[in-house]
């Protein structure tokens, strides 16, 4: 998937200016920077939820702009950040819509095979007949997660999964975010807000600041003192845990 | 129209309603009396006088709007899950949504031109569904708020036909039962 000077400007103001990268295969890559350098536009922008101004965004050798909706869905998903709904729907009915590129309405036997695989995978068993207004933030993620999974997209795009999850959920969804990529193949693009979480559980790092990409590159090329204090405009020191470098900011 | 967002449409709606009601009022003062009391009976919904001549033309005018929007309402029960998700999940959500808009608003007229304004019932209707059928499907939503509707307009028609013997409009009836249901679930939520 390759993205190509991608611009947005809102009033005049680039928010986003001239972004180019390509996204790797199977691996996880995560979109870090401060708040209003252009993240969650990007994201927006690669997924068809936001118009782009100018540039490109190929996606298997296709303009994004000239793939069908619906053959679309079936190769890359994305999850943001607005997932309020008020209705009353089961677990296991948010789960199956994730199959709805695939069957429409109707759902095949398959379908509840990839339905019940999800659930099972995202832990969520006790949880599938419960409506879900009546679940907690982290269980409501998790849901949530699952019905990307049942959706069996080659790219999951995820804007700050992490929000409003405590410690313990939020190191959980890492880590399944880890293992869907270890595990199933997929490759993961996340926004997100903790650079140690990003540091920790990806294998490339996208760096932003106003509008424009900072520095590209495994974990280790951008995780370094002198990258995150110029991005962050903050003091940083790095300590490496399990191998990993992470960032310790005051 | 939705780079904003449905709700302005309603806004617009709404401040058109207010801007042609004081048109209609002007024009009231300005009338004879005798012709604004024909006037008069037209304005209030009447379900005693049934525009009846033009039942058939109704029936089709429905029976096409929903032949029309039959792949949009398919995917009623999809759009539930927001605007972002719906588009995640491969629908063309622009271009959904205005064709249901156009589709609702052709509905709404047919219902206007054969018994008059009625647009408080159809707001009582939609959250009774909501409210007793716990449900998101829109198949059941929407028969569901088909019988509640009859049953509302029979019930209420036979109330003013036996106890009121015909004294008031139904639709007198209706807006104040309405009334009284909306204060109960503004109380409902403020308590809960």
């Amino acid at each position: 998937m390759l993205i190509q000077k991608l611009t947005k400007k809102y009033n005049g103001k680039a928010v986003v200016d001239s972004v180019s990268f390509e996204i790797p295969k199977g691996k996880v890559l995560s979109l870090i920077g401060p708040n209003g350098a252009g993240k969650s536009t990007v994201m927006g922008m690669i997924s068809r939820l936001v118009a782009r101004d100018t540039g490109m965004v190929e996606f298997k050798g296709r303009d994004i702009g000239k793939w069908k909706s619906r053959e679309l869905s079936q190769k890359l998903a994305i999850l943001t950040q607005s997932n309020h709904i008020q209705m009353k729907l089961t677990v296991k009915e948010l789960v199956a819509f994730g199959r709805f590129p695939y069957s429409g309405g109707g759902i095949t036997p398959e379908d509840q095979e990839i339905i019940h695989q999800a659930i099972a995978y995202m832990e969520l068993e006790e949880f599938q007949d419960r409506f879900i207004d009546e679940l907690s933030g982290g269980q409501r993620q998790r849901a949530y997660i699952a019905m990307v999974i049942a959706q069996d997209t080659e790219y999951i795009l995820l804007d700050e999964p992490t929000n409003n999850l405590d410690i313990y959920h939020a190191t959980n969804m890492m880590k399944t975010v880890r293992r869907l990529c270890d595990e199933l193949g997929k490759t993961v693009v996340m926004v997100l807000h903790e650079i140690n979480y990003a540091a920790f559980y990806s294998d490339y790092i996208c760096a932003f600041a106003d509008g424009k990409i900072a520095r590209f590159g495994t974990v280790e090329e951008v995780i370094t003192r002198e990258n995150l204090s110029e991005i962050y405009q903050v003091d940083f020191e790095i300590q490496m845990v399990k191998g990993k470098p992470l960032a310790i900011y005051y | 129209m939705t780079k904003h967002n449905v709700l302005h449409v309603l806004l617009i709606g709404t401040v058109l309603t207010s801007l042609f009601s004081s048109i209609q009022s002007t024009l009231i003062r300005v009338m004879d009396p005798n012709e604004y009391d024909n006037l008069l009976s037209t304005l209030v919904a009447s379900f005693s006088n049934v525009n009846s001549e033009i039942i058939l033309f109704s029936l089709l005018v429905l029976a096409g709007v929903i032949f029309g929007l039959r792949r949009e309402l398919a995917l009623l029960n999809v759009l539930i899950l927001g605007k972002d998700q719906a588009i995640n999940l491969g629908v063309d959500y622009d271009s959904c949504i205005r064709r249901l808009l156009f589709g609702v608003a052709l509905c709404i007229a047919v219902a206007t031109a054969m018994v008059g304004p009625i647009s408080f019932l159809g707001l009582i209707i939609a959250n009774l569904s909501r409210q007793l059928l716990k449900t998101y499907r829109h198949g059941q939503l929407i028969l569901g708020s088909a019988l509640f509707g009859m049953i509302v307009l029979v019930g209420g028609q036979l109330i003013v036909e036996h106890v009121y013997t015909y004294s008031i409009p139904v639709s007198v009836l209706i807006t104040v039962g309405g009334g009284i249901y909306f204060l109960y679930l503004l109380l409902a939520r403020w308590r809960g």
